[in-house]
């Protein structure tokens, strides 16, 4: 695992935006290719095949929760458990009604030593353009005989091909906070919308706030009913905001479903480390610092981008901010991210109907990844 | 051989230059219709699945002290009722589900509301860009 310095191509601006990779330089800059990452394959093997496991032992985490209702500990509200039961009941039994498109795992991994995992963004993970759309596009580019560790496009179109043979809806609205407000979360939605429409589904993007509630269900901004509903916004919100009352009696299939609340909560790393110990891909993580020493993370159980990390290393903290400072903790042993140069660089893992798809890589100068840290591309050879 | 890990091609049919700008909300107004029976709704619907016990249980209108149990079919756009039914009906068929039942004149009375909307999406503003 290398870094190289790159001149960045002439007019990148305008190819990313044709893809539809509009917030390419949102807060500066964000997509940044004047550097690339070079990984050899067996290190490749190593992600993919860490990312796998990880994965399964994450379902054996959300299996051991609902088995022992430890929903405490992850701040579930009452009312949406016997919505998280049903639907992993039913993704375990192979109904389209558990149906999870995707999620992402961000690991520490310098190339030598084993990937360990730093949290599950199950619910709402973004950069998925970025990752399976605008690297492979720069791979064709600058490496093109290069290869690069990214099927998430044919995966995301394999996956929603899958749900739709079982389904009894032929259309899946997609809800995410509006382009005005968020560039980058309607860039992820317009995309992972491409891609069910390429797999033959009929799709409506409504923004989120526009979603209406008409006396038994949900309707979207032309009052038509909403069956199956994708949403790039977290349970954890939905819940607590004014419709949330009506999740626990909706007849709508969610994607993400309800039980991946289990998964993108950090409590998710205590339950890991309590079932799998001296796993080489988890870390040691506690509701309590004291078996940590002097060495831990402080994450915020729902916090997300990074925010209200603190990184304790003996005298030395980093701390990053947020608006989840009063939010339960998990305390997790310390796993630095490589430097290169004066960069940390981050390994986001994609997992696409239960595969391993793909790498995205976040460089920052901050040992922390935030929602400003920039993504860089790959390949390996 | 090596395993290939890379995308053969990646075809984009919705974004790109050719983008369509984000859906621009409409205030329309919807409609659902209240029976006296989940049988009057089925009936109606061909299928029963879509007709829920209505929370609130006014009588129905012109049927003052009528049954307290109230069904309500489902919601669609004020003046699309006969492609609302013709799908959910369409919908029942291929499920094998239909209910065959006839129809009952004046089983069923219509209702107007406008979906309340803004539910959602508050916490965007306070907590800001996802993961």
């Amino acid at each position: 695992m290398r870094r190289e310095l790159l001149a960045p191509r002439e007019g990148w601006q305008q190819q990313m935006e044709s893809l539809g990779f509009r917030y390419h330089s949102i807060d500066g800059v964000y997509w940044d290719e004047s550097r690339c990452y070079c990984f050899g394959s067996e290190q490749v093997d190593r992600l993919e095949s860490a990312s796998a496991e990880l994965h399964q032992r994450a379902l054996d985490a959300a299996r051991h929760v609902i088995e022992k209702e430890r929903y405490r500990e992850f701040g579930i509200p009452p009312d949406l458990v016997p919505s998280i039961e049903r639907s992993f009941a039913a993704f375990e039994g192979g109904d389209g009604a558990g149906f999870s498109l995707f999620g992402r795992l961000d690991l520490s991994y310098d190339g030598a030593g084993a990937p360990k995992l730093l949290e599950y963004n199950a619910d709402t993970p973004t950069a998925c353009l970025e990752a399976s759309v605008a690297q492979w596009h720069w791979l064709q580019a600058v490496r093109p005989r290069a290869d690069q560790f990214n099927s998430i496009h044919e995966k995301l179109i394999d996956a929603w091909t899958r749900l739709k043979s079982g389904a009894t809806s032929e259309r899946v609205h997609f809800a995410a906070v509006s382009e005005e407000d968020s560039p980058e979360d309607w860039g992820n939605l317009e995309y992972l919308r491409d891609t069910a429409i390429q797999a033959g589904w009929s799709t409506v993007a409504v923004p989120i706030d526009q979603i209406g509630h008409a006396g038994i269900d949900f309707v979207d901004q032309d009052a038509q009913p909403i069956e199956c509903l994708f949403k790039l916004y977290p349970w954890e919100w939905m819940a607590r905001e004014e419709f949330g009352v009506h999740l626990p009696v909706s007849h709508v299939q969610f994607i993400e479903p309800p039980w991946k609340m289990l998964l993108s909560n950090k409590a998710l790393l205590v339950i890991l480390w309590e079932l799998f110990p001296d796993h080489p891909n988890l870390l040691p993580a506690y509701y309590d610092p004291a078996p940590l020493g002097a060495r831990y993370a402080r994450k915020p159980k729902l916090a997300r981008e990074g925010a209200n990390v603190t990184l304790v290393d003996g005298a030395r903290i980093e701390r990053s901010d947020g608006p989840y400072d009063a939010d339960d903790c998990v305390f997790q042993a310390l796993a630095p991210l490589p430097r290169f140069g004066d960069d940390h660089v981050s390994v986001g893992s994609w997992i696409v109907n239960g595969e391993p798809a793909g790498i995205g890589l976040r460089e920052d100068e901050s040992a922390i990844t935030r929602n400003t840290s920039r993504f860089v591309p790959h390949y390996f050879t | 051989m090596l395993k290939r890990h890379r995308s053969q091609r990646i075809v984009l049919v919705l974004i790109g230059a050719a983008a369509l700008p984000a859906c621009m909300p409409v205030t329309q107004r919807v409609v659902h219709d209240r029976y006296a029976s989940r049988e009057d709704c089925s009936a109606d619907w061909g299928r029963p699945d879509v007709c829920d016990r209505d929370d609130d249980s006014r009588p129905l209108a012109g049927n003052f002290g009528g049954p307290r149990i109230i069904y309500r079919g489902p919601s669609y756009p004020e003046g699309g009722r006969e492609g609302a039914q013709y799908e959910a009906r369409r919908q029942a068929l291929q499920l094998g589900a239909l209910d065959m039942a006839p129809l009952r004149v004046g089983t069923h009375a219509i209702e107007q509301s406008v979906p309340s909307r803004g539910g959602f999406g508050s916490s965007a503003h306070f907590f800001g860009r996802l993961g």
